[in-house]
């Protein structure tokens, strides 16, 4: 316990002091919602020193730009848990949709910004239906299944399964470049991850979103438009999703149907191993980063240790579920 | 040969609901278990059906101690409870719920049928078919199919929670009859209720709580209504609600705040007419089922009106959801507030300021600091103290809550505040405070209306109180012309000579 | 009870419906080979759907049976150079023991079952490909009589979907015939008021999480001894189908109501439109599509009748049988 203590004294510190500069008070200054900066610090030091090859500068490029798509579709799906409607399990779909609309548009010869603007409006057409059904009422996670399928299969019917491959790709600048040496899909990532943080805490949607999934009913009663909020919510996913596209796009210069398989697991699980509480109603989008950050570093360390895919996706499945109930008994606990 | 109840005590943190209570109730008769809201009864009914585990204490049937440390050993070692919310399903037919408490882990549906049709004749059921979803009967025969259950375990003490609370005068005579029956059987029966005539009526005697602890005993037969309020109560009335702070008699020409004219919805069978003053307080009474939320709930947009005119000074007012009503400057706290009253795991001061920020719209920029100062003020005025502006609601005690629950409404600055139930859960000492505050609101021009099953605080709180019998308005009376024993007849038969 | 009858009758005359249509209009629709081999995956959907049912009845979802019936037909075949039995045992006593622990855990924390459940999925798809990580286990060629034996034809079906359909009827004369069965639909009921009844709600929980994994692996390995062969990454679309098909059948996802004959008949009328797709040459992202629509309206159709039922929006944000807060 004396050991623990010293070896995150540091982080303990400047973390706590950065919540007190917003000046939550009480509520925001606790233990619990440093714990996943802790586990960061401590993966990345145990392995720079274990794993030769970690701490390598190609290598951690790489771990950064792979938790950055994570991370990017992750902050956009953790709206949905804000909002109080559990995870999509739709994410891959939407990111494969967004990915083929893109190099169609531009295929047909279209500049890049109708492309992007195609992809987007297709993108909020898909949230919106979504988040109306769910807003209805609908088993969030039942409805997200069943149009992911149905929309998985159009996209494939419309693009007799081919691979779409551009010739010129417009978009190669910031779905594969640099910028400083950090790529710019990190770049990305981090901008976004500030605008969602700002946006959750400083704008009255925002916050009105955080109510909602804290107590739905207080929230109507009050007069908040819950249904309006839950569409919101899964536009915002959708966008990230297609945004996920887009970047892949500009990476690897077509668009197949395979291409982000994994995908929704993966946000799923940086979503639970983030810590965001799973029934709605915190506003800490961070978490959403951090766990995208979390798993994606396990997933290399394991790589370059030479465990395969079977080995991660269990760890994946078994942290998801360890931290979910961890916080679920802590939330008891507290009451 | 009874039960007894040997030093129960449950506390809830610092809290303590249940202090040392101890009292015996003898086989043969019924015992009737009165106390006001948040004396104890639920705690103790809670403890016996095995809901909640005593702090201390113990429970003994016939000498000896008894386990009711869960649901299950409580049924089994005899006790049986029909709480307040029947715990009848109401997706499985009558038939099921019976076969559910049964012990057998087979279900012989026939054998079933045709013993809890033997049960359901004995309370007067004999016409209902035993086939039907409990969902699809109305809330009397529920209370009786309850019983009826609880008659088909064998239980050898029977714990009813206001049983006939929600029930018509066919019914209630039903209900009687088979308690009755009950005692006469030799069984312990534990009534708890509010009206004090049944008290004379089916009782033997009687045990009152008051704040967690027995405050008195004694049998029916030779005792004064009076004795039995006291003992409620344990102080006088009028010090429990605040008086009316000067204002203008409101005559004639004094603009009204809410006109109701011959409103009607889907849940009553007459109309309801209303005038309600600026800074007047409007109680609404009447039985459970009687239609007496009805009007409330119209005027909050949560049933629709289906004929007749609302409005809100002077222009027409229809509220179609809630955001409607709440830009329309009505505030509205339902019956269970614990549930939507607030947002349990946030801080006080988002709850409080939460209607001005739903006012603000969408779309804009809102400042944390500047929210969470804006709610100061009317802490203030609620009474709440500023160091728990930052903690999170869960961890306030009840009556804090219920401050919370409605002083969020200010924020809004509203013109009509509606409310169920003011003070459902908050121990006696909030309540007065609770009472304070919503009067001195109305004192500075807020117009009340309140719903309430309890008839002290109709007649305590109210200015005006709206009587309802049969899901229809019956009469409108000021509250200084009624008297408890008034009241309660007017409620029961709708007019005033029982 | 009417409105039970009134679904019944409603899912029969659209099977029958729908068999009409695609007899006339589909080529080698009307045939026995085609009908035998859509009462064997009737039956094969039909033991998932059922054992979704457990949980989706008790208010609850099981989201990781896909997972659960890889696993059980990995360990199923692996075992099986040994003893095929002893390896279908241990299958299903694994997929027991983990049901009964999942159960355990959600109803001691009250965790969401739905978030508990998707974590399962991709962990135990993790240790599918952990037990086969490249060539998928196959069935030892001594036991390939084990795989013809299935898909014998006996009557209008096969041997594999007289299996099927016995086990489903058990289990549908289980919850129609015991107190559990019963408090299962009570406990999905009304959580509070089933254990104000006197019901063990954790033991409740514990069997429809059990029954729902054995189900599911019981599935599963049929599917792997027909097939011969089990891989790492297959049968994922066993959650899509089987959740479809007990929605079809009016299971409903807030609990409470479900009856197995409807499920039998949901299970009955996705497969029939998958057949007649099949046979018609439709690309398998048509049957997707049509799943994925097929589940989408009947979700829709089944809060619209919730609706009429008088359900306030309020209540409709009740999550799978547990208030959001309590």
């Amino acid at each position: 316990m004396v050991a623990a203590m010293v070896d995150l004294s540091g982080v303990r510190t400047t973390a706590s002091q950065s919540a007190q500069s917003k000046g939550r008070g009480s509520v925001a200054v606790s233990l619990q919602s440093l714990a996943p900066i802790a586990p960061i610090a401590l993966i990345f030091v145990i392995a720079a020193v274990a794993i030769p090859g970690f701490a390598s500068g190609p290598n951690l490029i790489a771990v950064v730009q792979a938790s950055a798509i994570t991370g990017i579709a992750a902050i956009g799906a953790a709206a949905i848990t804000i909002v109080g409607k559990f995870v999509s399990l739709a994410i891959e779909q939407q990111a494969v949709t967004a990915a083929y609309v893109f190099t169609a548009v531009l295929s047909i010869g279209q500049p890049v910004a109708v492309a992007v603007a195609a992809t987007l409006i297709v993108a909020v057409i898909i949230g919106a239906v979504q988040g109306y059904l769910v807003a209805r009422g609908l088993n969030p996670i039942v409805t997200t299944l069943a149009f992911g399928s149905a929309l998985f299969g159009a996209v494939v019917l419309l693009s007799n399964n081919r691979t779409i491959t551009l010739r010129h790709n417009p978009l190669a600048w910031l779905g594969g470049g640099t910028s400083w040496g950090v790529p710019n899909q990190a770049v990305v990532f981090v901008i976004l991850l500030a605008i969602g943080t700002v946006f959750l805490s400083h704008t009255r949607l925002g916050r009105q979103i955080v109510l909602c999934g804290a107590n739905p009913k207080a929230a109507e009663l009050i007069g908040i438009p819950i249904s309006r909020l839950v569409i919101i919510a899964y536009i915002s996913a959708a966008l990230a999703s297609a945004l996920v596209g887009m970047l892949v796009v500009g990476q690897v210069s077509q668009a197949s149907s395979n291409m982000f398989d994994g995908l929704t697991i993966d946000v799923v699980a940086a979503i639970l191993v983030g810590g965001i509480a799973i029934q709605g109603g915190e506003g800490q989008l961070w978490r959403a980063g951090v766990g995208a950050l979390i798993l994606t570093m396990l997933s290399n360390i394991m790589l370059l240790l030479g465990l395969d895919a079977g080995v991660r996706l269990l760890l994946k499945g078994g942290l998801a579920a360890a931290v979910l109930l961890a916080m679920t008994v802590m939330r008891r606990r507290s009451r | 040969m009874m039960l007894e109840i040997l030093e129960l005590s449950k506390s809830y943190g610092a809290v303590a609901a249940l202090s040392g209570v101890s009292f015996s109730a003898e086989r043969g008769k019924v015992t009737a278990l009165l106390g006001e809201n948040g004396a104890g009864k639920s705690t103790l009914v809670k403890i016996l059906s095995g809901l909640v585990v005593p702090t201390e204490g113990k429970i003994a049937l016939d000498g000896h101690i008894i386990d009711t440390s869960t649901p299950d050993r409580a049924s089994k070692s005899g006790v049986a409870v029909v709480q307040q919310e029947i715990s009848v399903l109401p997706n499985l037919s009558i038939t099921e719920n019976f076969m559910l408490t049964a012990p057998s882990a087979l279900l012989r549906r026939a054998k079933a049928a045709s013993a809890c049709r033997a049960y359901l004749d004995r309370l007067g059921l004999g016409d209902v078919d035993v086939g039907r979803p409990t969902g699809s009967l109305s809330v009397g025969e529920r209370q009786l199919v309850e019983i009826a259950r609880m008659l088909a375990q064998d239980a050898q003490v029977l714990v009813l929670d206001e049983p006939t609370a929600a029930l018509g005068d066919r019914d209630i005579a039903l209900v009687h009859q088979a308690v009755r029956r009950l005692a006469a059987e030799g069984k312990v029966v534990l009534y708890i209720t509010h009206r004090l005539n049944e008290l004379e009526e089916i009782c033997e005697q009687a045990v009152v709580l008051r704040n967690g602890q027995v405050a008195d005993r004694f049998a029916t037969a030779d005792t004064s209504i009076a004795r039995v309020i006291y003992a409620m109560v344990g102080r006088e009335l009028n010090e429990l609600y605040p008086a009316v702070g000067n204002r203008a008699e409101p005559d004639g020409s004094s603009a009204s705040n809410l006109v109701l004219t011959g409103l009607r919805t889907a849940g009553l069978l007459g109309s309801v007419d209303l005038d309600l003053k600026p800074g007047e307080i409007v109680a609404t009474a009447g039985q459970i089922g009687s239609g007496f939320v009805e009007p409330l709930r119209a005027v909050a947009g949560v049933t629709a009106m289906t004929a007749g005119t609302m409005r809100l000074q002077g222009k027409a007012y229809s509220p179609r959801n809630h955001r409607e009503r709440c830009s329309a400057g009505v505030a509205y706290c339902s019956a269970d507030r614990q549930l939507d009253g607030f947002f349990p795991d946030r801080p006080v001061w988002e709850t409080m300021s939460a209607p001005a920020l739903a006012a603000s719209g969408l779309w804009g920029s809102a400042n944390g600091q500047r929210l969470r100062r804006s709610t100061d003020r009317l802490a203030d005025r609620m009474t709440i103290s500023l160091a728990y502006r930052d903690r999170a609601v869960r961890a306030l005690s009840g009556g804090n809550a219920q401050k919370v629950s409605i002083g969020k409404w200010l924020s809004n600055d509203p013109q009509l505040l509606l409310v169920e139930e003011p003070t459902r859960g908050v121990d006696v000492g909030a309540r007065a405070e609770v009472y304070r505050v919503i009067r001195s609101l109305a004192d500075q021009g807020l117009s009340v209306l309140f719903a309430s099953t309890d008839l002290d605080e109709v007649l305590g709180f109210g200015e005006r109180v709206m009587i309802f019998h049969n899901r229809r308005q019956v009469e409108t009376l000021p509250a200084s012309a009624l008297t408890r024993d008034k009241l309660a007849t007017w409620i029961t038969h709708g007019s005033c000579n029982g | 009870m009417s409105r039970l009858d009134k679904g019944l009758g409603l899912r029969l005359g659209l099977s029958i419906l729908l068999i009409v249509i695609c007899a006339i209009e589909v080529d080698g629709f009307a045939t026995m080979a085609t009908l035998a081999s859509i009462v064997e995956n009737v039956a094969l959907i039909g033991l998932l759907a059922a054992g979704l049912m457990l949980t989706m009845v008790a208010g609850q979802l099981d989201a990781a049976v896909a997972s659960v019936a890889a696993v059980s037909a990995i360990i199923a075949l692996l075992l099986g150079p040994y003893s095929l039995v002893l390896g279908i045992v241990v299958a299903l006593v694994v997929a027991g023991l983990y049901g009964c622990g999942i159960g355990w855990i959600i109803a001691r924390t009250g965790v969401s079952s739905l978030v508990l459940t998707v974590c399962m999925l991709i962990g135990l798809r993790g240790l599918a490909l952990i037990l086969v990580p490249q060539s998928p286990a196959v069935l030892a060629d001594g036991l390939l009589w084990v795989s013809d034996g299935l898909v014998a034809r006996v009557g209008p079906t096969t041997v594999l979907g007289i299996i099927g359909l016995v086990l489903i009827l058990a289990l549908g004369l289980g919850m129609r015939c015991t107190r559990l069965g019963l408090s299962l639909y009570a406990v999905g009921g009304n959580l509070e008021r089933a254990r104000g009844s006197g019901v063990n709600t954790t033991k409740v929980y514990m069997v429809a999480f059990a029954g729902s994994a054995m189900l599911a692996a019981t599935a599963g390995i049929l599917a792997a001894l027909r097939s011969g062969s089990a891989s790492g990454t297959g049968l994922d679309s066993f959650l899509l189908d089987g959740v479809t098909a007990a929605v079809v059948g009016g299971v409903s996802l807030e609990g409470g109501r479900g009856s197995i004959i409807n499920v039998l008949l949901g299970s009955l009328i996705v497969r029939i439109i998958a057949a007649a797709a099949a046979l018609l040459g439709m690309q398998s992202s048509v049957e997707s599509i049509a799943t994925g629509c097929i589940l989408l309206a009947m979700l829709l159709l089944d809060d619209a009748l919730g609706t009429r039922r008088g359900m306030k929006t309020a209540a409709r944000w009740r999550v799978l049988g547990r208030p959001l807060r309590t």
